[in-house]
């Protein structure tokens, strides 16, 4: 089985090489999609190993995404895993997340959970966000998951052809659990750790104001 | 009276949009239309027309009716106008983001070659 790691990047020198290298070296086949990066985040991810997708302009995580889905597809492999550039996600949780899947490869999707696990040190405000995320994605789409907004997840080849996303910014992580109950994909949720540095969190969404505009870009543009 | 006159041609050709539209199978903006330019019209010919309609639909005085209606079209219009607007922006983000996996794609080819 083949699986093809993306990390999406925007403007992360700093962590993108790290974060790569720490992959490339366990064997994993990298795909940074460099989402208009006005730094060096091209050229350190490519001198860590990874093979590097440049959007012309910084169109949003979900926008990378659907471009490492769409290499997913023309390449043929198997799943994807999707992981941030910021440091957040650890090669240990990568591999077990990855192991996850190929231990049952009949999932169309594994999510990973923060929540499942003690070791992520969630800061107050952010834990009072993601709960409040956590009930709306119950209601609007029935999934009863721990964690609705974790960038670390496996989608399978056949997840990458059925998912249809149309949000290019946050919203996409809502967009795709509402897509997974839309077209039936069978999910799991696996234990991650979230590793929040000072600069995972200064470079992460405002808490409140992101959860906002994700609400704003689900109800009035999710036609 | 020139400004009675600018503004029934206005309402007219407004009467005409909403019948086109109305053509095209739009009906909610295209009955909008056409009540906006009938309502309009007999207005501007007897503004009493205004105070009728609005003791009709419970608000005191026409020129309220008339204000409280230009911002609800307004309204209407800024929200219109923000949906074609992102709408147009999916699709260029789209556009572009496609010829960016492309790119990618035929490099990778080529590399390989």
């Amino acid at each position: 089985m083949k699986v093809l790691i993306a990390v999406c990047a925007f403007n992360e020198e700093e962590t993108v090489g790290k974060v790569v290298e720490s992959l490339v070296i366990r064997g994993f086949d990298v795909l940074v999609i460099n989402d208009g990066s006005h730094d060096n985040t091209r050229i350190t991810a490519m001198m860590a190993g990874a093979r590097v997708l440049t959007h012309l302009e910084n169109f949003g995580q979900g926008a990378s995404i659907k471009s490492a889905i769409d290499v997913c597809i023309a390449e043929n492999w198997d799943a994807i895993v999707t992981v941030d550039a910021d440091g957040q996600h650890d090669a240990k949780s990568v591999i077990s997340i990855t192991d996850a899947w190929l231990s049952d490869p009949t999932f169309d999707v594994v999510l990973g959970s923060r929540f499942l696990y003690t070791e992520s040190h969630v800061p107050l405000i952010r834990k009072g966000v993601l709960n409040a995320a956590i009930l709306f994605t119950r209601i609007t789409t029935g999934l009863a998951l721990t964690d609705t907004h974790n960038g670390l997840r496996v989608l399978s080849r056949k997840a990458c052809t059925k998912l249809s996303l149309r949000q290019s910014r946050m919203a996409h992580a809502s967009e795709i659990l509402k897509e997974i109950k839309s077209k039936k994909l069978t999910w799991r949720e696996y234990p991650v750790t979230i590793h929040y540095t000072s600069y995972s969190k200064a470079k992460g969404q405002r808490s409140f104001a992101g959860a906002v505009q994700i609400l704003w870009d689900l109800v009035a543009r999710g036609k | 009276m020139i400004f009675q006159i600018l503004l029934i041609t206005l309402f007219f050709l407004t009467l005409i949009a909403g019948v086109i539209v109305l053509t095209k199978k739009i009906r909610l903006a295209g009955i909008f239309l056409i009540s906006v330019s009938v309502a309009g019209g007999l207005v501007t010919l007897d503004p009493e027309y205004a105070t009728l309609f609005a003791n009709y639909l419970g608000i005191g005085r026409g020129v309220d009716l008339v204000l409280y209606l230009w911002s609800l079209t307004n309204f209407l219009f800024i929200g219109l106008l923000l949906s074609k607007t992102y709408r147009a922006e999916q699709r260029q983000v789209e556009a572009l983001r496609k010829l960016s996996v492309k790119n990618f794609l035929q490099e990778e080819i080529s590399k390989n070659e």
